[in-house]
């Protein structure tokens, strides 16, 4: 079993960091990267309609230019219940129930509609449709239908991959609620079972019961549901390597769904789960940057043992032999891959179009009051620059572990970092593809950091800055529903008048 | 008399501040210790608290474009920076 290191200070689980130097000493395995070019509410506003106007004339002015490659994602921003090491923007479900759900299903179906009739969107055909959150199943049976019914109605399904959902036992053990997924066209299913400990789970503040969690997945395979898909934490407080051990044994051996991806517990600042360890009050095991390489080891070694053996993205595992439609570029639920467009509809959904990256209001209200009166419910938005535009491709290559040197538009620009990739064992180089090792791609994350423009860095650091001084969630600076009071403003720091005041009483007090 | 701090003097501050702001770490901080790795292994929010306190601190506002890696290097670095950015606000006009 292995032994905690616990480092009170800095838990090594850094998600965002921008300092290629960092790469140098790879002590902490960094966060993929889901979204490039990033946006920022404080640099990106829009925040006048002449402004808005303007950005999204190219809506109504032009055409689709690549006419068969689009992600339609939908973010569903409910959940039933919140658990505290989550920091995705997200709203109490109980909050949007009756009338105030009926308006929420409006504003999608209206938000469907302005899309898909507007210019740049005619003729195009969708390539893979994907329901995220919050928890989509959090929606009840007839508002989800609803929405469902209005994506096949107004958009081109023809060439469509898939059609997934995440959701969560809790509205997926309803009557009848797989079923209408499945009659509606609905491919693939995922939840998050993060672990099978009771007492962790506990912790985690998981609402939905281990019990809960086997019904679901009997249920899914019973819809007949093509495939499906289970989440898979580690490093998480109190998961020793005897507890992932039984994890994989329960997932892989019991629960046996077509997909397993797995993600790192990361202990987003600001976050109840955050404030608990901070305070001392998360008991025994800590989560920590020494094991964090060690778990993601025993993961992968694990998955392979039960046959998971085809890792299709850096945190995506099958055991099939033939992942069917799943598509490399969306098998992990669509983030903007390669050249792909996402075009975005609902509350804090992001987009991205060519060389424009916006992003949907965050507050659903005020998401809602836009869609109706008619106004673009956009709150930022920037124009990339080609150079960043260019360098998605690499930036999101650690994500797949190989990329063709064909797709790269100037693969050349990249000839310092892809000689160092190679002189350091993390990739191979060949006349036609760049692959990453093993040791490649256990360090995908930093390796993607390594293709960051350096525009795209210091904006990256202005955007921390910003947020955090405006008291802000730093990763999408939404207000709701994450404590995003930085530790040491809490605790309000003084002021070199107040220190020296403090330090002369004290010295009174001595003498 | 003069109002102006000494690098010294400044990463005196910023030891105390730290120590405020990051009551577990355990580090020694020398004028070399890195910020980062191999020193006291500040993350990326972490160099941004870190900022915000100083500013707190001295009463001062940082321009974005100086959080950069070299600024933030080490303690020395940073205190120089900082020495010159104090020395801009007590220079008569």
């Amino acid at each position: 079993m292995t032994t905690h290191v616990e480092n009170p200070f800095m838990l090594g689980l850094d998600s965002n960091f921008y300092l290629k130097d960092e790469f140098e000493s790879p002590e902490k395995r960094t966060n993929v990267t889901w979204f490039y070019p990033k946006i920022c509410a404080f640099q990106d506003a829009l925040d006048s309609e002449g402004k808005k106007a303007e950005y999204f004339s190219f809506l109504d002015r032009q055409s689709h230019p690549e006419q068969t490659d689009i992600l339609l994602y939908f973010h569903i921003p409910f959940c039933e219940a919140f658990c505290n090491f989550c920091a995705c923007f997200k709203e109490s479900a109980a909050k949007y129930q009756g009338e105030r759900q009926k308006r929420f299903v409006q504003a999608m179906v209206k938000e469907i509609q302005r899309n898909a009739r507007s210019k740049y969107f005619q003729g195009t055909k969708i390539k893979y449709v994907q329901f995220g959150g919050g928890t989509p199943s959090a929606l009840e049976q007839e508002s989800m239908a609803a929405i469902l019914e209005a994506v096949h109605r107004e958009f081109d399904l023809s060439e469509v991959d898939g059609i997934s959902l995440e959701g969560s036992p809790l509205g997926l053990s309803k009557d009848g609620y797989i079923e209408m997924l499945k009659s509606l066209g609905i491919t693939r299913i995922s939840f998050g079972v993060q672990t099978l400990d009771p007492e962790i789970r506990k912790k985690l503040t998981i609402k939905a019961t281990v019990e809960q969690v086997h019904q679901t997945a009997e249920n899914i395979r019973k819809a007949g549901i093509r495939t499906f898909a289970l989440d898979l934490m580690y490093n998480l407080p109190g998961q020793d390597d005897e507890v992932l051990a039984k994890d994989l044994a329960g997932i892989c051996g019991e629960l046996r769904p077509s997909f397993v991806q797995t993600y790192r517990f990361n202990q987003w600042e600001g976050t109840r789960l955050d404030q608990q360890i901070r305070a001392g009050k998360v008991a025994d095991v800590k989560p920590s940057g020494a094991i964090e390489r060690e778990q993601y080891r025993q993961i992968k070694e694990g998955l392979a043992g039960y046959g998971y053996d085809k890792q299709l993205l850096i945190n995506f595992f099958t055991h099939l032999d033939d992942a069917g439609e799943i598509g490399l570029n969306h098998a992990c639920g669509g983030n903007g891959y390669r050249a792909s467009y996402t075009l975005g509809i609902g509350p804090a959904a992001e987009n991205y179009m060519g060389e424009r990256s916006y992003r949907n209001h965050t507050d659903v209200d005020r998401w809602m009051r836009e869609v109706e009166e008619g106004i673009i419910p956009i709150e930022q938005g920037r124009i990339c620059s080609e150079d960043e535009v260019e360098n998605r491709v690499m930036v999101f290559f650690p994500v797949f572990g190989t990329v063709r040197k064909a797709d790269v538009a100037n693969f050349e620009k990249y000839r310092r970092e892809v000689d160092w990739l190679v002189e350091g064992g993390y990739a191979v180089e060949t006349d036609e593809d760049l692959t990453l090792t093993e040791v490649g791609r256990e360090n995908a994350g930093n390796i993607a950091f390594l293709f960051y423009s350096d525009e795209e860095k210091a904006r990256a650091r202005r955007t921390m800055y910003l947020s955090l001084k405006n008291k802000r969630n730093p990763f999408h600076q939404d207000a709701q529903n994450i404590p995003r009071t930085p530790l040491f403003l809490q605790t309000r720091p003084k002021s070199a008048e107040e220190t020296a005041q403090e330090a002369g009483s004290t010295k009174t007090e001595g003498s | 008399m003069d109002d102006r701090k000494t690098q010294k003097v400044i990463e005196e501050d910023l030891r105390g501040v730290i120590a405020q702001i990051f009551p577990g770490q355990r580090v020694e901080l020398d004028s070399d210790t890195p910020l980062f790795n191999g020193g006291l292994s500040l993350n990326s929010t972490q160099m941004i608290e870190l900022t915000l306190a100083f500013e707190t601190f001295y009463d001062i506002e940082l321009e974005p474009e100086l959080l950069t890696t070299e600024n933030f290097a080490t303690l020395g670095s940073l205190a120089g920076l900082l020495e010159e950015l104090l020395e801009d606000e007590v220079s008569p006009v």
